[in-house]
């Protein structure tokens, strides 16, 4: 919910309760007031009877004087004293045709001899007129308030939540591996100006600690070139002893393939920090399927060795315009791996159309699908390698703007890449 | 033939040094870039290996004073850097080669003798061994002149074999050697044999002697 609406909208809730509770206290408030100031009405009517009274000095006068004013009934009495007392009633009304509410005092008054009941009256505003009155006014106040509301507030989103959203989007589109510093927009308003320089800092500091990682890798991966030149150097040498045993040949046999294994380790870390630093920067026409051709070439003794067959399928031969070299990693971690952990006597599926290439071969789900494209994950540790083949692969994809999606069908794991680039290059 | 190795880390110089002169090759060793610049200006060398990443300079300086001397030719870099830029400049100013550490011995054998080969015997571009020539730019070779069918890997193994002659040769170095530089190598080394078994019968069946020698365990050594 936006923030607009979450606050119009609680305030539109707030109003209605006013208005449901306010109309009522409103009501009685109004109505306690209006009585009594009728009552004061009434008693003033009394007393300037009374004055009057005293100027006539006929029966008659006194009964002219009270039909022409209507308010005033004078009714002859032997009830005596009578208290001043003040009710309501209604009476029906021949005109409005209907009951119309009076309130009324009743007092006693001597004219001559006779004494007399009367009763002085007022018409009292109907209660649902007056309700009705103070609901509309309320409504209108609220609705006339509400409306106000709104559009300040909209207009206010615009011009005071506008640099908020332009920091949002700055910090959306931000990529701490591609863009070195974070500009936001200066906003006039002091906390969004607070939240930028917050962000900013923040920004900073985790681009510099995302830098010395970065650094520390490639780092630690350049000093460790030499002392594993050094090892395998030496192991060259001490291979070329004349009178070697079969132990030691063995011992050293083994000592070898580990140097490589390191060798290899480290070269693909050195890899990875270059794909990060953007280092493969020329980009050529490169075709998909000749290079596949090519690896196949180079990777046929695997294949026959672990009985796996290879079915190409090449519906078009595919240029893409990219670095050669990562293409060519990225085709040959993906086939390798494919050859490798292929259960054997299976088929290993290599499909290349228009835009996508689809590398498929058997074998066990893997145990946790989401991380294989991780460093040194579990399922590429309990293999030979050396746990960077996929995390190279997803680097290159991003780098080249390529998709990569994995799926497991049919216990079959499919690795499909979707190239962005496709290059109208025809080759000679 | 003399050979000036300017490389700072001394235990893999003198490894380089012991390996090279099992080849009769007279070598010489500059820690330093000034130490190099002393060397070169006193001596001519065929073939010079330079680590560009010395302790008083980058060796690309080094290059630069070799290629104003005219001198730059038989350079081949040495670096811990794998980096496009460095070897694009490196070949720029002259150098030969460029050989990326960790690397095999046997594969900066290989390198060496090419460019001695080319430096030294001009014109002549065939390597020959008694019975055995093979033709360098040709690619293709001979025994007792009768053409040999050889498949590209076959020949690419042959000339390194041939290349670090009478030196044990790791599978490890072979397998990195043949399936060049970007390819995802495997640990698996049966394709080496397949190939060392082909090249071997080839070898035989044209009346060569079989120079070709297993060292159990390790790799194969060309011995003549």
């Amino acid at each position: 919910m936006k923030l607009l609406r979450r606050t119009v909208k609680n305030y539109i809730i707030y109003a209605a309760l006013l208005l449901v509770i306010s109309t009522p206290l409103f009501y009685v408030a109004i109505r306690q007031l209006f009585i009594r100031e009728m009552e004061e009405e009434l008693f003033h009517h009394k007393h300037n009877f009374e004055q009057i009274v005293k100027q006539l000095e006929t029966e008659k006068e006194l009964q002219l004087f009270q039909l022409i004013n209507e308010e005033f009934k004078l009714t002859e009495t032997s009830t005596w004293p009578i208290a001043d007392s003040i009710y309501n009633y209604s009476r029906y009304d021949s005109l409005e045709r209907k009951s119309v509410p009076f309130r009324a005092l009743r007092t006693g008054i001597e004219f001559g001899n006779k004494k007399y009941e009367l009763v002085i009256r007022e018409s009292i505003v109907g209660n649902t007129r007056l309700v009705a009155a103070i609901v509309i006014i309320q409504v209108t106040l609220l609705v006339l308030l509400l409306t106000g509301f709104i559009i300040i507030n909209r207009k206010l989103s615009h011009e005071v939540w506008d640099s908020f959203y332009k920091i949002l989007d700055k910090l959306k589109q931000y990529k701490i591996d591609e863009d070195s510093f974070i500009s936001l927009p200066h906003s006039t308003t002091a906390e969004f100006r607070d939240l930028s320089n917050a962000i900013v800092l923040l920004v900073n500091k985790s681009r510099n600690a995302y830098l010395d990682q970065k650094e520390f890798t490639e780092n630690a991966a350049h000093e460790l070139q030499t002392p594993i030149a050094i090892f395998r150097s030496k192991l060259e040498l001490l291979m070329q002893a004349t009178a070697l045993t079969k132990e030691q040949a063995e011992l050293i046999g083994h000592l070898l393939d580990t140097t490589d294994r390191l060798a290899k380790l480290n070269k693909n870390l050195l890899l990875l920090s270059k794909i990060e630093n953007r280092q493969f920067l020329t980009i050529e026409t490169v075709a998909v399927g000749a290079l596949v051709d090519k690896l196949l070439d180079d990777y046929e003794p695997l294949a026959n060795k672990r009985a796996v067959h290879i079915r190409k399928e090449i519906t078009h031969e595919l240029y893409l315009a990219a670095n050669p070299i990562l293409v060519e990693i990225l085709l040959s971690n993906l086939l390798s791996n494919a050859l490798r952990y292929a259960t054997a006597n299976t088929e290993v599926l290599i499909r290349i159309d228009h835009q996508t290439l689809l590398v498929q071969n058997q074998g066990a789900p893997f145990k946790s699908p989401d991380k294989i494209f991780n460093r040194f994950n579990q399922e590429s540790r309990a293999s030979q390698g050396t746990g960077l083949g996929l995390a190279i692969v997803k680097k290159i994809c991003e780098v080249e703007n390529f998709t990569i999606v994995y799926a497991f069908l049919n216990s079959n794991h499919q690795f499909k890449v979707a190239f962005s680039r496709t290059s109208n290059f025809i080759q000679n | 033939m003399k050979i000036l190795i300017v490389e700072d880390e001394p235990e893999l110089a003198t490894s380089i040094v012991q390996y090279l002169r099992q080849e009769s090759y007279v070598c010489e060793l500059a820690f330093s870039a000034q130490e190099a610049l002393e060397k070169i200006a006193l001596h001519e060398y065929d073939c010079i290996l330079l680590d560009i990443n010395l302790p008083d300079g980058n060796g690309l300086a080094v290059l630069e004073s070799l290629k104003k001397d005219g001198k730059a030719d038989g350079v081949i870099i040495i670096s811990a850097r794998n980096s496009i830029d460095d070897k694009i400049k490196g070949l720029n100013l002259g150098a030969d080669d460029y050989l990326v550490k960790p690397f095999h011995l046997s594969e900066l054998g290989a390198r060496i003798s090419a460019v001695i080969r080319r430096k030294r015997f001009e014109g002549n571009t065939t390597l020959a061994l008694h019975e055995l020539a093979i033709d360098l730019i040709g690619k293709v070779v001979t025994v007792n002149g009768t053409l040999l069918e050889l498949t590209r890997k076959e020949y690419d193994l042959l000339l390194f074999l041939v290349s670090n002659k009478n030196r044990v040769v790791s599978k490890n170095a072979i397998a990195e050697h043949l399936s060049g530089d970007m390819a995802e190598v495997f640990d698996n080394f049966d394709f080496i044999y397949a190939h060392i078994k082909n090249l071997k019968k080839k070898l035989t069946e044209a009346g060569c002697e079989d120079y070709i020698k297993t060292i159990y365990g390790l790799g194969y050594k060309f011995e003549v």
